[in-house]
Parts: C-alpha cells; sequence; structure tokens
C-alpha cells in the first residue's frame, strides 16, 4: 500500500479558516486513490502563541516579520539576521505588535528563540511521519520559511522523505529560484497544482521519472530543471469539493473556537477584468488570469453540501471576482430556496443597486470590492474600470441592503496630482454615512503588476526588494528572483504631504464610524422631499425640497446620473444649465457627489426593502 | 386641431436665430408679421409656477427638525404590531372614536 502523504499549511497561514489548498489537494489526490491527510499545523503554532498575537503576525504584509520569525529555524547558520536587527530596523513599523511592558523587539525574538523551536520539536515528534511518503506544503505569503523549517527538521530525521512544495510563492521564476537555492526542497509544483499533484504522486509511488509532468520543477545538479505547466484547468466542476475535516479534529483538539468559522469555497479563478485590463498594481492571478467559473448549479449544490458536511452557513469565496453569471442564477436560487447562508465574495465595483439586491437576497453579507479611489483620475491611472462615482454608490447601496464592504484607498500612482487627493479629502466628511476604508495608504509594488512588469508604460522607477526580505533568506538565495514586494519610487512621485489632508479626513471617518454610526435618508412622495442629515454631530438638520428640485435628487438616486438624462427623464421645460446648478447646489451642502458630468444623490431611502 | 405650444425659452432662442439671418429690410417686415400673427395664435408657456432653485435652496435646512423625522422613521417598525391611533372624536359624540370604530354595522352608535 502507498504511504501516506501529508499536506501541511504552515504559519502564518490565517487559523480562523481551513485551507482550502490543502482540503482541495486531499479530496484530488483521495480521488486518484491515494492516501492523504492533511496537517494545518499553523493551528498549533497559533494555540502556542495565542490566536491573538497570531492573528497580528497573520494579518500583517509590509514586512516580512513572520518569515524573519522562521528564518533561523529555516536556515540555520547561513540565515542572514541571528542578532535580530529586523525588529530595530522596522520599529517604527512594528508597533502593532506591542505588548505591556515587554518591547517589541523582545517579544519578537521571545517568539523566535522559545516558541518556534519548541513548536517545530512539537511538531516533528508529536506525528507519525516514519509511516509518511511524501509531505507536501503549501505557501502563499509569509509561509516560506515555517514551512522550509519543518521540511528541514523532518529531512534530517526521516532522510527518505520526500518533500513537495506548491502555492503562489512558487509562481513562476520565484518557485524556480527556491528549488534551486532551498536544499529542503525536493520538487515543487509552479502554477496551478490539480491535475500535477496526483500525476506527481502516482510517478514517486511507482518509482518513476517525473521529468514530464508539467509545472513540476526539480533540482538537476546545478540547474532546476522544470516542465512547461500545463494549461490552467478549464472544468472546474469536475474539481471535488474541499476535505476540511481534519482541520475542525485538530482546531477542537487545540481548544481553538470553530463555531466562527467561514468555510472557503471556490467558484472561480482568475480575473475577467484583469484579462482585458490588468488593474496596474495588482499582482494576483501571477500566471493564471484567464477566468474560469464553476456552473451555478455546481456551486449551489456545493455550498449545501459543504454546509450539512461540517455544520456551518458562513462561506468564505476565494474568488479575486465575481462572475457575472451569478447574478442571474446562483443567488436568486439561494434567495428563493431560502438558504440562511452568509458570504463573501470579491467583485468588480460597478455593482448596480438592483445587482447589490439579488446579492443580499442571495445572503451575500460581506463583500470586498476593488474599490481603491473616490478619484475618477486616479481610477484611471489604476485601469480600474469603474468611477468614483460608481464606488460610491456600491458604498451607498451595501450599507442599505446591510452589507459589509471591505475596501482601501491607495495612492502612489505614476500621473497622479495632487489635486486628485485634495478633492477626495475634500468630499469624505459628506460620505460620513457609508463605510469608511479599512487603511489609506500607498501602494506595495507587487511582482506580475504592470506597475512592476511595464516600465515601458510607468515610466522608469526606482525599485529595490522590500529590505526585511535581506533579514530572511541566505545570500545563496537571488532575492531579485524571490522577492513578491518591491520598494519603489515613480519618477513624478508626489510628496508625502500631498496625502496627509486625505490620511487625516478617512481617520475622523472611521473614528466616526466606530460610534454610533452617521445616517443620510430620506423620505418622499410626489413632488415632496425630506432629507434627515445626522452625519456630523452638532449639525443634525433637515432638508425640505419640493417638485423639480425633489424630482432631480431622487433622479440621481439609483445611479450616477448627468445632468440632460435627468432633464430628459423628467421631462423638464428647464435648461441643462439649471439641473447643472441644481446639482451644484446639492453637492456644496454634501447632499450630491460630483464626478465630471455625473452627479450622484448620497441619501439612502429611509424606507428599507427598495 | 391641438392650439400650437411654445415655450418662452424656445421663443427667445427662435429670435436668436432669426436675428442671424441676413435679409433685406423689406423681407424682415415681412417676417415680423409673419411672426407677429402667428404668434397670436401659439400658446406661450408661462414660465413655470416653481420657486427659483435658489430660493428653494436658500431655506432648505432646517437644524434639529431631524429628529422628528427619526423618530418617525423608528417608530414606523412597531406601526404593524400596534393599533394606528385614533381618529378625532365626532363632533356631538362624547364616546372616544376607538369605540366607533370597534361597533359592528347596524349599531346604533352614530
Amino acid at each position: 500500500m502507498t504511504a501516506p502523504t501529508v499536506l501541511v499549511s504552515m504559519p502564518f497561514m490565517q487559523a480562523d479558516r481551513p485551507s482550502i489548498q490543502l482540503g482541495l489537494l486531499k479530496a484530488i489526490g483521495e480521488a486518484a486513490g491515494f492516501p492523504v491527510r492533511t496537517l494545518h499545523a499553523n493551528l498549533d503554532f497559533a494555540a502556542r502563541i495565542g490566536p491573538d498575537y497570531y492573528r497580528l503576525l497573520a494579518d500583517h504584509r509590509g514586512r516580512q516579520v513572520g518569515d524573519w520569525l522562521f528564518s533561523v529555524a529555516a536556515f540555520g547558520s547561513s540565515a542572514p539576521d541571528a542578532d535580530g536587527e529586523l525588529p530595530e530596523e522596522f520599529a517604527d513599523e512594528l508597533t502593532y505588535l506591542a505588548e505591556g511592558s515587554e518591547s517589541v523587539r523582545d517579544r519578537l525574538l521571545r517568539t523566535r528563540e522559545h516558541d518556534v523551536p519548541a513548536y517545530l520539536d512539537a511538531l516533528v515528534d508529536g506525528f507519525d511521519w516514519h509511516r509518511t511518503g511524501v509531505v507536501g506544503f503549501s505557501s502563499t505569503f509569509q509561509q516560506n520559511t515555517a514551512s522550509f523549517a519543518l521540511a528541514r527538521r523532518l529531512k534530517e530525521r526521516y532522510p527518505d522523505l520526500v518533500t513537495v512544495f506548491g502555492g503562489a510563492n512558487f509562481d513562476g521564476e520565484m518557485g524556480l529560484e527556491l528549488v534551486r537555492s532551498v536544499d529542503c526542497v525536493d520538487y515543487a509544483v509552479i502554477g496551478e497544482g490539480d491535475r500535477a499533484f496526483p500525476l506527481l504522486l502516482a510517478a514517486l509511488a511507482a518509482g518513476t521519472d517525473v521529468a514530464g509532468i508539467p509545472g513540476v520543477a526539480r533540482r538537476d545538479g546545478d540547474r532546476v530543471a522544470a516542465a512547461t505547466p500545463s494549461p490552467p484547468l478549464d472544468r472546474l466542476d469536475d474539481l471535488p469539493a474541499p476535505d476540511y475535516g481534519e482541520f475542525f479534529e485538530r482546531s477542537a483538539a487545540l481548544g481553538l473556537p470553530t463555531t466562527q468559522v467561514w468555510l472557503p469555497f471556490e467558484s472561480a479563478r482568475g480575473c475577467w477584468w484583469g484579462a482585458k485590463h490588468h488593474c496596474t498594481f495588482c499582482g494576483l492571478n501571477g500566471t493564471t488570469m484567464r477566468f474560469r467559473a464553476k456552473s451555478p448549479q455546481r456551486v449551489l449544490d456545493e455550498l449545501v453540501g459543504q454546509s450539512r458536511r461540517y455544520r456551518a452557513f458562513r462561506f468564505e469565496a476565494v474568488d479575486n471576482i465575481l462572475d457575472p453569471a451569478y447574478l442571474k442564477e446562483l443567488f436568486p436560487a439561494l434567495a428563493d430556496g431560502r438558504h440562511d447562508f452568509q458570504i463573501f465574495y470579491e467583485v468588480k465595483a460597478n455593482l448596480t443597486k438592483e445587482q447589490l439586491k439579488v446579492l443580499a437576497r442571495g445572503g451575500v453579507t460581506h463583500l470586498q470590492p476593488g474599490l481603491e479611489s473616490l478619484s475618477s483620475d486616479v481610477l484611471r491611472l489604476m485601469d480600474k474600470g469603474v468611477r468614483a462615482a460608481q464606488n460610491v454608490n456600491l458604498l451607498r447601496w451595501a450599507r442599505y441592503y446591510g452589507i459589509e464592504v471591505g475596501w482601501n484607498i491607495l495612492w502612489g500612482f505614476p500621473g497622479e496630482t495632487e489635486e486628485d487627493y485634495l478633492a477626495q479629502a475634500a468630499v469624505v466628511p459628506h460620505l460620513a454615512h457609508l463605510q469608511p476604508p479599512a487603511s489609506a495608504a500607498g501602494i506595495w509594488l507587487e511582482r506580475f503588476s504592470p506597475l512592476y512588469a511595464r516600465p515601458d508604460r510607468f515610466g522608469p522607477a526606482r525599485h529595490a526588494v522590500e529590505p526585511s526580505y535581506r533579514h530572511v533568506y541566505p545570500e545563496t538565495v537571488d532575492l531579485a528572483r524571490v522577492a513578491y514586494f518591491f520598494d519603489h519610487e515613480f519618477a513624478d512621485a508626489l510628496p508625502p504631504s500631498a496625502y496627509e489632508p486625505l490620511a487625516k479626513a478617512v481617520a475622523e471617518w472611521s473614528a466616526a464610524w466606530s460610534g454610533s454610526r452617521p445616517s443620510l435618508t430620506f423620505r418622499s412622495t410626489r413632488g415632496f422631499l425630506q432629507i434627515d442629515d445626522r452625519r456630523q454631530q452638532g449639525r443634525d438638520g433637515t432638508y425640505t425640497f419640493h417638485d423639480a428640485l425633489a424630482d432631480i435628487y431622487l433622479a440621481c438616486s439609483d445611479r450616477p446620473t448627468t445632468a440632460p438624462a435627468v432633464r430628459s427623464a423628467l421631462g423638464l421645460d428647464r435648461p441643462v444649465a439649471d439641473v447643472e446648478a441644481a446639482f451644484a447646489q446639492f453637492a456644496e451642502r454634501g447632499l450630491m457627489f460630483l464626478d465630471g458630468r455625473f452627479a450622484l444623490s448620497l441619501a439612502l431611502p429611509a424606507t428599507p426593502g427598495r | 386641431m391641438t392650439e400650437p405650444f411654445i415655450t418662452a425659452e424656445e421663443v427667445e432662442e427662435l429670435f436668436a436665430k432669426l436675428e442671424s439671418l441676413e435679409l433685406s429690410d423689406p423681407q424682415r417686415a415681412l417676417l415680423s408679421a409673419i411672426l407677429k400673427v402667428a404668434g397670436d395664435v401659439t400658446e406661450v408657456a408661462e414660465e413655470a409656477e416653481e420657486r427659483p432653485f435658489s430660493d428653494q435652496f436658500a431655506t432648505s435646512f432646517t437644524p434639529h427638525h431631524a429628529a422628528l423625522v427619526v423618530a418617525y422613521a423608528a417608530s414606523s417598525s412597531l406601526i404593524s404590531r400596534a393599533a394606528p391611533p385614533c381618529p378625532p372624536v365626532p363632533p356631538g359624540s362624547a364616546t372616544p372614536a376607538l369605540i366607533s370604530r370597534s361597533t359592528t354595522p347596524g349599531s346604533s352608535q352614530p
């Protein structure tokens, strides 16, 4: 009988949900006849250092703190920062890790020197590795060095054990360089692993050559031999549902809470927008941008099946963008079937009021739209394919339909102007009744993004590997080929002061939202409109409008609209200039958002369910 | 036959266009006469009786009044569970209107 394969997820994958990579590959491997176990070893580390501390380390991706914590364990004497310089070099950015009277540096060093070795020892001693043939590691963001550290220890104790690596960190040349330079990596799967993984297991079990397996890379002397990856998988309906059983068993054994888990599910891969207009800052979907989706019926069946299997109602789509077809088939079916799911999705921000209503009725409670600016000029520089008014409209109707929105304001794009940010800062107080961004900050330069890959288009930029990488990897690793994040400066970059007014306005927005939430609602009947404004404490009041003005305001409520369109829709005798003047007056009072020729009323109906 | 209809704004626009025509004095005199006759049989819409936008905006805001609207909004969710408010007591009756609503047809009550 074939020795079992163990798939491992190491820190710093989030500990509050199972790994879809492990769950899916386990199901694929077993469907192909191979015994596969999953080990969510990240849970053990979360239990050891505490879930809150773990979450802080897992959430943060700006500096490679998580990888630094496991660097010495992974590379031994070759590790570059035995003295612990990283916490001092980036002290200003790491204050979020402070606890009690202990300094951040002391806390991190204690974790690195005590918790990490004890954790790895317990993992090696506490699992029946001697009966394991292959250990597979899935690595995304800061999972590399923890995976290398465990692989290294396992190979020291069990020299015959075969290691296989994969995941986003092994996409493209990053994977090839890691295979070349990290000796505990026997094989890596470059790109999607659905087809390569069972083929690799079969070859290893039979003792045959793996050289011809698409996407599999290995060291061959001083070079890396890799077969070209297969084209991305088209028929996602053929994939099995992920198997998360061992995640729940291990969480329960470690005393970690599982009642609030959001079950990951995959309904699509790639990005249909990115395939046409790649957002300039986005490095996701490195070599697999082409969009593919499961059929709506297949998704519905999978959600129902997984809900019953794991007694869960919360689902997190790992898709990068929603398939528009689901708006017509999947979500109406979810609503009609009275499934009480809570669902998270990433979406493009051009959703209409009616589409958001469909999503809400279908159980979507959390959205992450690609919403990164309140300036159409900046959005154009990003190639986002939406206007600022559409972004604001999404925030409006998401609030109305009770959908939480996760979004960020980004800055630092070649070609932007100071005015772009002053204008955004000026409009923010008018949006106080809408969900604020989680943050407002400069972009990270990511590998695979157009900003990184297209200097011909975006002008010469100084860019270098994000500096904390050199505290993680030995000199033998070519950081330029391994890094995902890069420091950068574009030729026409604005000074940091250009962003300060917007940063301040966003901070005030967030503070106001954290208390009793501000509101801006309207009630209307024919020719009569009252807007209740409770956005600014101490400046509450009611606006009253009649006849044409009331009609103009209501005509711009569902979607951004132009003055000629309003005049035509309402059959107004007044000239377009009068409508435009009304737009300006509404905007002056913070009741409308103006975006070039488009106007959008900001108040929401006081009556729910429209 | 429907009476011709034109707005004052459109009349102004027409005159502006005619002004730009290169006409001799007799031609212009004839055109004026034609327009005069045509104007007598055409209804020119009066300016809308709406208040000017600027006036409405100037007086649109009422501080503090918002509390009443919100109170109304908050209470609206209770309507389905609570009895509607009583109508006024009918003149000359000492009986609360609530009772009159609960009586059956044919009652001796007014």
